[in-house]
């Protein structure tokens, strides 16, 4: 028996993949998050298993909240100069995702319905700063009836 | 005098640009260090590397320049690239001796 977490995590990646983008990215499921900064200028997308509660629902099933990270990150690769309209495009980025898993429902993982969605940080300052890199955090939670 | 003859056997070519302004120099290579940022629980890595020039070899655009964030530095023998942007809170980059003929550039790696 598999953990549901990381059954939902494996469909949030493979969601996200399917979904038209308007940004050439590919979704992976990691334990421990890594962006690097210096392999690719595209966008780095990580999802990660961050939370798992759960609390009774009927007879048979548990009514849970699972919480999944979705990591966003891009070296900013343009000219200094246009720095700003990077981060725009990357922020739009980010904003379409949201878009991608928003009140989603993953029908093969226990009708997992995305409820909610935390985006913080909105972006990294320092990662801007320090590493001219793009860096935000969704925090995504999901609501499934699991069976006991 | 060390800083005109460290380069040869301690450093290499390097170019460092910025937009379309570019000049080749005579740099020696300074620590390489591969750092992981940690971020809410996400990591971030990078290597670090510094260069060590002649700050009078520093010259874009015919002005002796000093160098800014987002600069770029290519390394002629790997065609590796860095790009100019400061550690912490520091400047990008300071004066190695007092009378600044030398500048302790700092970079980090970044696709080419």
């Amino acid at each position: 028996m598999s953990a549901f977490i990381i059954e939902l995590c494996d469909a949030i990646v493979k969601y996200i993949n399917g979904a038209a983008l308007s940004q050439d990215t590919t979704a992976v499921r990691r334990y421990v998050p890594k962006f690097d900064l210096q392999s690719s200028k595209a966008f780095q997308v990580q999802v990660v298993p961050k939370g798992d509660a759960r609390e009774m629902g009927t007879r048979t099933t548990d009514a849970g909240d699972f919480q999944v990270d979705i990591g966003i990150f891009k070296k900013l690769s343009d000219k200094i100069d246009n720095e700003q309209v990077e981060c725009d495009a990357a922020m739009e980025f980010v904003e379409e995702l949201k878009h991608v898993v928003n009140r989603q429902r993953l029908s093969n993982v226990e009708n997992a319905t995305c409820a909610k969605i935390e985006h913080k940080p909105i972006y990294s300052i320092q990662t801007i700063d320090q590493g001219r890199a793009f860096f935000a955090v969704l925090t995504t939670t999901w609501r499934a009836f699991v069976a006991v | 005098m060390i800083g005109r003859v460290t380069p040869e056997v301690a450093g290499g070519t390097i170019v460092v640009s910025r937009g379309n302004a570019s000049v080749s120099l005579a740099a020696t290579f300074g620590r390489t260090e591969f750092v992981v940022e940690e971020n809410g629980g996400q990591r971030i890595e990078w290597s670090d590397r510094d260069f060590i020039v002649a700050s009078a070899d520093l010259i874009l655009v015919g002005t002796r320049a000093t160098p800014m964030r987002g600069d770029r530095v290519k390394v002629v023998a790997t065609g590796e690239v860095f790009e100019i942007l400061a550690p912490g809170n520091e400047q990008p980059f300071r004066m190695a001796d007092p009378e600044g003929t030398l500048l302790r550039i700092h970079t980090k790696r970044c696709p080419s």
